[in-house]
């Protein structure tokens, strides 16, 4: 891990969702906690994995494996971890598997989005970071509040989650 | 450069409050043109906005009032008298100002607007020969240029000369500083003195406190007179509390005043940011649910100490929570300020004379209650001028005082802020709003026609009701009440309306008096907690299997009391899996398999039950705010931590029935609603029974047989025929009273024997007092009519009203059988249970034998 950051690059702190590591701009983050019960909310989008209760504050919480259409990873364990991030005027939880290092890629380091991602998913990173041992997706987090909820025409059933789409994973890592 | 917009900020605050006081006290003034102390308090005002704006080099808003000032510097005078054209006149200065105001706050500057016309009108009130009103002609004409100059002058020397020479009338060494403050800024007025008196400035914006208006009531005429100081009157108190800052002003050696002497005066309030407040009501809010934490756990810890030390935070906890609350409330005064202004100005442009009354301006709520219900009560304060009070000539025709009266009267009630607003106007004509009800198809001809005539003016809260066209034609209300029902429900509170055709409407409001806090009932639908805010809970009722579930439209509903209750359920509205029985075959069943409890609930004109599994607690939650992609979802309003730490989401009442599709169904249903109301109003249930629409899967029998079951303790069960029974009644067991050989009320007026069937003590200790009238508790009664006469039965509860009951088990009964109460006259089978049928005739015969 590297550790002094240098002038002119940013730091970009850095998270397991599922298989894939992805990162968002340390300025961003306001800090990172842990296994806090999660209220789930019924008729919230796929997205939301419910509300956390930080010190008093309300939050909801993003579930970025489905947030990212990533496969889950069958180690994972129920620990979770909370990035704490702005959005909007909003505090969120960005709920993640595991916390990475902080990283600071190179210009010539960042690749594009490669184009055949799922459009809506690839609408939600900002670039893919190419660094020594693994890739980074570095996400737009701004892109959390165009999340849809579901429409109020109708009870919403349970467990009718189409396929999921193809997996990131496999498109991004193939490189 | 930060810093003077801090300045300035300040002054846009205080001009804006200023504004607003300018505006009451010309409404004042014309009522009472003679009163001087409230004209020379107009003067100060606005020398105060004029000499501001000079020093931050505001023209436009200087040169506006400037002329206003130089007009009500020869009112002062004497040389003019006050009259509606002036108010007009400044009023609309006033406007002028606070559109600046409001371009400053904006943008920074003073915007594009050229306000020459205000001014031109203000300059031209100041010859007389303009001001056509009555007495006025006697007042000598002035020579405006001159007029202005004369001000100028008195301006210039006040610095030394005229110090100097007030000073004697000064009493107190509190306004001895404000002179010096008002010199400080006395100076800034010129150009050249601008940058030296920054400093000096500084102090005067920054004006904190509130007691302006007693010291202003100190200043005698005579410096008013002399003018300008007065600038610095309502900043005394924050020299006095700040001594650095009249140090100062000492500095610059003019007037020194002691700063130990300024010292004295104690201001009483200080100003505080509002962000500040919210955060403290917030940690507030966290202390409470920090205490209720701690006090589960001494629960658990069996330490006396910590129970001890438990207690005492609690009870400080309490006391902060109360006293933070009351430091973000405020009277609601505040904003019935402007309304004067607007009931004026709307009364005039209709031609019309008004006089708003207000009554309790000094009730206390929340600030962030008051915001929103500025809109709303604006709203029926204009339609009160616009649509109630009708024209003077009308008025006195109908035998009124030309002069209309709009009553807003303010009060807390039982932990709620009641406001009413009243007109003394035509009232509104139920007979138009039932044919426009019809019109609009609200309702069928032969249900308008028997709706009662509050059912039908609610209607004026409905959308279809706010159009243009119906106002004209209904003469009354209109135009969006239904925005201002759901402004009202929105922060939890209700509105309704009364109105007598000839002597005007009462519009009522309903608040809560905060919103931070609010007491709740915790419901658990599947494995999740809920919270639902009291105020739309109306009782929680428990549907156990026999009670049918019918369907109607589409909707379940359920027989709560003779009224129909649209039922929605929970988990299956909000998707929550693992709800316990209900899945769709029991409902198409029309039953329900297991217990059920059902929250009654009363959304805008909107009654429903939530169908839940299990009450947890009542309890006193704090409002938390939730991201607006979960708002966006529609059926939650916020979310509140529980003693446990979880978070649990608060129901938004409204919007769940809504994603139910309960409210456009029921919009075709109000008419059936009112059949059942108006059935129970109306003294005949019969008329609600034996719904053709409903969809019962037992056979139906003809209405007259339905029964009223009630359960009058020990397990047992009382069938009584529908068509006998009148109303469902609860009294108070302190109003049934005994007598010889038997127990009576006084029903309407009129003496209704009572047969205490559930509270037997009635019967056997009829002749021991103590036992009657030993509390305020009610006793349900069903009141009976057979062939006109009357009695009532107290049950314990109405536990059903069965439509269907197989007759074919029917058994009699040998007369006395029955546990020597001789209550019943058969048994029937209703839905597997075995029911008493109670013997009407024979209580009626005990009744009156007894009150014989």
């Amino acid at each position: 891990m590297k550790n002094g950051i240098q002038e002119g690059e940013a730091a970009y702190c850095t998270f397991r969702v599922g298989d894939s590591m992805c990162g968002v701009p340390v300025s961003r983050v306001r800090e990172i906690v842990s296994d806090l019960v999660i209220t789930p909310v019924p008729r919230a989008s796929d997205s939301v994995a419910g509300l956390i209760n930080l010190r008093g504050q309300i939050l909801t919480v993003i579930e970025m494996r489905d947030w990212l259409s990533l496969n889950s990873n069958p180690d994972d364990t129920d620990s979770r971890f909370h990035l704490i991030t702005e959005v909007g005027s909003e505090l969120v939880s960005l709920c993640v598997d595991e916390m990475g290092p902080v990283v600071s890629p190179k210009e010539s380091e960042m690749e594009l989005v490669p184009t055949h991602v799922d459009p809506q998913v690839a609408g939600r990173i900002d670039a893919v970071a190419r660094m020594p041992d693994q890739l980074v997706l570095l996400l737009k987090v701004e892109q959390i509040k165009e999340m849809r909820t579901i429409p109020l025409n109708g009870p919403r059933l349970q467990a009718e989650k189409g396929p999921k789409k193809e997996s990131l994973q496999s498109a991004t890592f193939g490189v | 450069m930060g810093e003077h917009d801090e300045f300035i900020a300040d002054f846009l605050e205080e001009c804006d409050e200023n504004l607003d006081q300018l505006d009451q006290e010309l409404v004042a003034l014309e009522e009472n043109p003679h009163d001087e102390s409230r004209l020379r308090s107009i003067f100060r005002n606005v020398h105060t906005i004029k000499g501001s704006s000079g020093f931050f080099g505001f023209a436009k808003l200087g040169a506006l009032a400037h002329e206003g000032e130089t007009l009500l510097g020869k009112l002062r005078d004497g040389e003019l008298i006050f009259n509606q054209a002036i108010a007009s006149g400044l009023l609309a200065m006033s406007d002028a100002i606070r559109e600046i105001l409001v371009s400053l706050e904006q943008s920074g500057i003073e915007g594009e607007k050229d306000y020459g016309d205000v001014a031109d009108a203000l300059i031209a009130l100041l010859s007389p020969t303009q001001t056509v009103d009555g007495d006025d002609g006697r007042v000598g004409v002035s020579d405006e240029a001159a007029s202005a100059g004369d001000t100028e002058a008195k301006e210039s020397p006040s610095g030394s000369a005229d110090g100097v020479d007030s000073t004697s009338h000064i009493e107190s060494d509190v306004e001895l500083a404000s002179q010096s403050v008002a010199r400080e800024s006395k100076l800034s007025e010129h150009p050249s003195d601008e940058v030296g008196d920054l400093d000096s400035q500084t102090q005067v914006n920054r004006s904190f406190i509130e007691d302006s208006d007693k010291s202003d009531a100190n200043l005698n005429a005579e410096q008013v007179r002399h003018g300008d100081r007065q600038v610095g009157t309502k900043r005394l108190d924050s020299e006095a509390e700040s001594p650095l800052e009249s140090n100062v002003a000492d500095g610059k050696g003019r007037n020194a005043v002691d700063g130990a002497e300024v010292a004295k005066a104690e201001p009483t309030s200080i100003r505080v940011d509002v962000g500040l407040l919210d955060e403290l009501m917030d940690f507030a809010g966290e202390l409470v649910l920090a205490r209720n934490s701690l006090t589960r756990c001494s629960e658990f810890v069996s330490d006396s100490r910590l129970t001890l030390v438990a207690n005492r935070v609690s009870q400080i906890t309490s006391d902060i929570q109360d006293r933070v609350t009351r430091t973000r409330m405020q009277p609601i005064g505040v904003i019935w300020g402007r309304f004067r202004r607007i009931v004026r100005d709307l009364a005039l442009s209709c031609g019309k004379q008004v006089r708003l009354e207000l009554i309790g301006e000094e009730t206390e709520l929340d600030r962030s209650l008051l915001e929103a219900i500025r809109d709303p009560l604006t709203h029926l304060i204009r339609n009160g001028v616009d649509h109630g009070i009708e024209g003077p000539n009308d008025r006195m025709t109908a035998g009124k005082p030309a002069e209309g009266v709009i009553r807003l009267n303010a009060r807390h009630e039982s932990g709620q802020v009641v406001i009413e607003a009243t007109d003394d106007g035509a009232g509104i004509d139920v007979d138009k709003v039932r044919e426009k009800a019809i019109s609009r198809r609200l309702l069928d001809s032969d249900t308008a026609a028997k709706a009662s005539a509050e059912q039908l003016l609610q209607l004026i809260f409905e959308p279809g009701f706010s159009t243009a066209s119906q106002v004209s034609e209904i003469s009354g209300r209109g135009v969006g009440m239904d925005v201002v029902r759901s402004h009202v429900e929105q922060i939890g509170g209700s509105v309704h309306v009364k109105s007598v055709v000839g002597s005007g409407t009462t519009l009522t409001i309903k608040l809560p008096l905060t919103l931070a806090i609010l007491p709740a009932l915790a419901v658990r639908s599947g494995n999740q907690q809920f919270v639902l805010p009291q105020a739309s809970l109306l009782e929680v009722v428990t549907i156990g299997e026999s009670s049918p579930i019918e369907w109607l439209h589409d909707v379940p509903v359920y027989r709560l009391r003779g009224k129909l209750l649209p039922l929605v359920w929970m988990d299956q509205v909000l998707g929550i899996s693992s709800g316990a029985a209900s899945s769709d075959g029991d409902r198409q069943n029309g039953r329900k398999q297991s217990k059920k409890h059902v929250a009654v609930l009363k959304v805008d004109q909107l009654k429903y039950g939530l169908v839940i599994d299990e009450v947890l607690s009542s309890q006193e939650i704090v409002v938390k705010p939730i991201g607006a992609s979960i708002k966006a979802i529609g059926a939650y309003s916020a979310a509140t931590i529980m003693g446990d730490g979880s978070v649990a989401l608060i129901l938004d009442l409204g919007g769940v029935a809504k994603l139910a599709g309960l409210t456009a169904a029921f919009q075709g249903q109000l008419q059936d609603s009112i059949d059942a109301e108006r059935a129970v109003s109306d003294h005949s249930l019969s008329g609600m029974l034996g719904e053709p629409k409903a969809r019962s899967s037992s056979r139906s029998v003809p209405e007259d047989q339905s029964l009223l079951i009630c359960e009058i303790g020990g397990g047992r069960e009382v069938g009584i025929q529908m068509r006998y029974v009148e109303r469902l009644e609860e009294i108070a067991r302190s109003k049934i009273q005994v007598f010889d050989g038997g127990l009576a009320t006084n029903y309407r007026g009129q003496i209704l024997p009572v047969r205490p069937f559930f509270e037997p003590q009635y019967r056997f200790d009829v002749t021991n007092d103590e036992t009657l009238g030993f509390d305020e508790q009610k006793s349900q009664v069903v009141v009976c009519n057979k062939d006109g006469g009357r009695v009532g039965i107290v049950v314990q509860s109405v536990a059903d009203v069965a439509t269907t009951y197989e007759e074919s088990t029917e058994v009699s009964l040998r007369e006395g059988e029955m546990a020597g109460h001789g209550l019943t006259e058969r048994l029937v089978i209703v839905q597997g249970r075995i029911i008493e049928m109670l013997d009407l005739d024979k209580q009626f015969v005990e009744a009156t034998q007894g009150a014989g």
